[in-house]
């Protein structure tokens, strides 16, 4: 039988080989048997233990009733049902003519076509000479100072893939604080984190005006 | 501290069905319903694989009835708000079932789940911490859903719900405390119950580094709860 007292993290080893059903070290399980002070210790402990695991599962289960999972495997398998599914394709404009129907007005899928056919020109043509603009007031930026790279790494791979540009100037929010947060971890904005520190934050004054 | 991601991430009916052998009050499944849910996660593989989606869903069903309240355990866990955790744990399913035709039999299904999960639920925090820290929080000061009590198992006793909720309020308090991989890999071993070499395959940490992880985690928490930290 060991002569020293278990340590702290051999009691814990111990509890957690008796949850799993892993057998315990011969020697370490007749000392716990042998030893009121160890044993004593190692009840503390899985009673601490215990009650963490109880309270916390108590807690969750509290919010997940049945009826929530119930619905939670709903909504799961209503998100899957579309999935591996072909895509319908919606014929376009001959179903508009057909309900606008009548001999008179027969000429006008040709020209609900004509006119969406012009709409598309003229969009493509007017959102290619705003991103060309743009495209090029970037570039002259970044080159006035190579330090800065590119400001959106996510918005530059979303340029790569052909996203309009309108498109690309809304990135979602955790891009954009993702980015915002890079910027400031770079050596060359360090200068500026002081300049953070004295910034009020809105956070701070709606806590003031609390 | 930033928290670690898990991963490498793995290689890649409208009824409600309850699991054919659900596990006890929602513990981690024994090794034979273990082996079940392996066995019906290859068939839905192969089931996708054939393009027989209507099976592949009905039996995605039961997969899901079989790991969701341990599911959202863990993610309430991570995140203390419930609707949060509900969405995690959609999330987690929608994205296996999308995967499912790169799971490997290596690693029990449960692995594979939970690690997709518990990812989900770390990006989801850091997603949080970034909102916190730019933006004013629209309800701040209300009580959040986690702290709304809805019933349930709860002491009816007036007094004693209380208790049990500020008991629960420390704890949470206290294992929030913990650094970022310790919390992971307390909450895995205490809550999900896995196996130190089971957490060593989910957040590719070496098993004796989690067996380090785990004591540091449970002194500190002891720690906090006896007023010592």
């Amino acid at each position: 039988m060991r002569t020293r007292h278990l340590h702290d993290d051999r009691l814990l080893e111990c509890y957690a080989a008796e949850r799993t059903g892993e057998p315990f070290d011969p020697p370490t399980a007749e000392h716990l048997a042998a030893c009121d002070e160890c044993g004593g210790r190692y009840t503390t402990l899985t009673q601490l233990l215990d009650t963490i695991r109880t309270d916390a599962e108590a807690e969750a289960d509290e919010l997940f009733t049945i009826d929530r999972l119930r619905q939670q495997q709903h909504q799961i398998l209503r998100r899957i049902e579309h999935m591996g599914r072909q895509a319908r394709v919606i014929s376009f404009p001959g179903r508009i003519g057909r309900t606008i129907g009548g001999g008179s007005l027969r000429v006008a899928p040709r020209w609900l076509a004509a006119a969406a056919a012009v709409g598309l020109f003229v969009g493509v043509a007017v959102g290619g000479m705003f991103s060309d603009g743009s495209g090029r007031r970037r570039l002259s930026l970044t080159s006035a100072n190579p330090q800065l790279g590119s400001p959106h790494p996510s918005l530059a791979a979303a340029g790569r893939a052909g996203v309009p540009a309108a498109i690309r100037e809304l990135p979602d929010d955790d891009a954009f604080l993702s980015d915002l947060e890079l910027a400031l971890e770079r050596p060359s904005t360090g200068e500026l984190v002081p300049f953070d520190a004295l910034t009020p934050h809105t956070r701070g004054i709606s806590n003031q005006l609390r | 501290m930033s928290e670690p991601r898990i991963l490498p991430q793995a290689e890649g009916g409208d009824s409600w069905s309850p699991a054919p052998d659900p596990p006890p009050s929602g513990r981690r499944p024994t090794p034979a319903q273990a082996a079940d849910d392996t066995r019906l996660a290859i068939e839905i593989r192969e089931l996708v694989g054939r393009g027989a989606m209507d099976q592949a869903r009905e039996r995605f069903s039961a997969l899901v009835a079989l790991h969701q309240r341990r599911a959202s355990r863990i993610a309430f866990q991570y995140l203390r708000d419930g609707s949060e955790a509900d969405e995690a744990v959609q999330d987690a399913f929608v994205k296996v079932f999308s995967h499912i035709t790169s799971y490997r039999e290596a690693w029990p299904f449960e692995v594979w789940f939970t690690r997709i999960l518990i990812n989900g639920c770390l990006d989801r925090r850091k997603a949080r911490a970034r909102r916190e820290r730019w933006f004013v929080p629209a309800d701040e000061g209300g009580l959040g859903e986690s702290q709304r009590s809805l019933g349930g198992s709860s002491p009816p006793d007036p007094e004693q719900r209380l208790l049990a909720r500020e008991r629960r309020a420390r704890l949470a308090s206290a294992v929030d405390q913990l650094d970022g991989r310790q919390r992971t890999v307390f909450m895995l071993c205490h809550y999900a119950d896995c196996t130190a070499r089971e957490v060593s395959a989910m957040t590719g940490l070496n098993e004796s580094t989690i067996r380090v992880h785990l004591f540091r985690a449970a002194r500190k928490l002891r720690a906090i709860l006896e007023g010592k930290a």
